[in-house]
């Protein structure tokens, strides 16, 4: 394991690399997740503004 | 029969609810493959002869370097798409590429700095094929900059489009810098035909996860895509229903 790990002399090189692959990785996953949620949201808010709108006209209509 | 299919996908609610259902399907594919990959060059590969345990920066290096540019062609393809057939699709693409390309050229550069340091002797050079892939890591952020500076989103997709087409003149100068030019950076190993230059025993596991990356890729643009359809969309009447009727729905 200590072998596996020294990496023929080149761990920090080796680890180094494969830790910002990592980092790219989860990166990727995080970004993509809260740009997916803040656009929901953003939606979200807009459709309900747009029901809130169809709903007090279709009220003044009524009350008209 | 094509064009009606093409134009069906170009749809935004078509789109956005096909995306839906593929994404997963590329996302844990690719990262079951990506552990596997990753096993293969990390623990079953033997030693390089030359180079040691240190060659084991390939299954890093080598599928981001290809994924950098294999993004910008995506991106700068799908540009060229919106500007001549104005498919707003095609830019919400286009724009969605553009980060996840950014952060693979990112780390293809730092990795193979990694791997210059024992190897070279330097973490830099200014070598061609070392220079030309930084110029495409500030070509990404050029892009992704320009589409920000711009209120109008149309103007912005046109210009930031622009861009990516005229940019794609530093793909081959990218491949073929370590041709024309004398680099410190080694020539093709694997794209060589019939004969590459590297044995099986090291060569499955790259192939895997040259192939897991382009999946995981794949995942992530459609994930973006589906948000950046949202965004261009949240007025239209099948986002309202979409969301009146399944409220919190992802």
């Amino acid at each position: 394991m200590a072998d596996f790990l020294a990496m023929g002399g080149y761990a920090q090189f080796v680890w180094s690399a494969f830790g910002f692959w990592l980092l790219c990785l989860i990166f990727n996953m995080v970004s993509a997740r809260r740009k997916i949620r803040i656009s929901l949201e953003r939606a979200t808010m807009a459709a309900a503004r747009q029901r809130h709108r169809l709903a007090r006209k279709a009220k003044q209509k009524h009350d008209a | 029969m094509m064009w009606n299919w093409f134009h069906k996908l170009a749809s935004p609610p078509h789109f956005y609810r096909l995306a839906g259902i593929f994404a997963p399907w590329l996302l844990w594919p690719a990262l079951i493959m990506l552990v596997i990959g990753m096993y293969g060059g990390l623990v079953l590969a033997p030693p390089d002869y030359q180079q040691g345990d240190g060659f084991r920066i390939i299954y890093v290096h080598v599928p981001s370097a290809y994924l950098s540019t294999m993004i910008y062609s995506v991106m700068a393809i799908t540009s060229g798409i919106g500007l001549i057939w104005r498919i707003k699709l095609a830019f919400a693409v286009a724009a969605s590429a553009a980060p996840i390309g950014a952060s693979f050229t990112a780390l293809a550069l730092v990795s193979g700095m990694l791997w210059g340091k024992p190897m070279w002797g330097t973490y830099w050079e200014w070598d061609p094929r070392l220079t030309s892939e930084l110029v495409l890591l500030f070509i990404y952020f050029g892009y992704m900059s320009l589409r920000a500076s711009f209120e109008d989103l149309s103007k912005a997709d046109r210009a930031s489009g622009l861009l990516a087409v005229i940019g794609v003149v530093n793909l081959p100068i990218i491949h073929y810098s370590v041709v024309w030019w004398s680099s410190l950076h080694q020539g093709p190993s694997i794209g060589k035909l019939g004969a590459p230059s590297i044995s099986g025993d090291m060569l499955w596991p790259l192939l895997l996860l040259i192939a897991a990356s382009t999946l995981f890729f794949g995942a992530m643009l459609l994930y973006r895509v589906r948000a950046e359809v949202l965004d261009r969309e949240h007025n239209a009447r099948w986002v309202e229903n979409l969301l009146g009727d399944t409220p919190g729905e992802e």
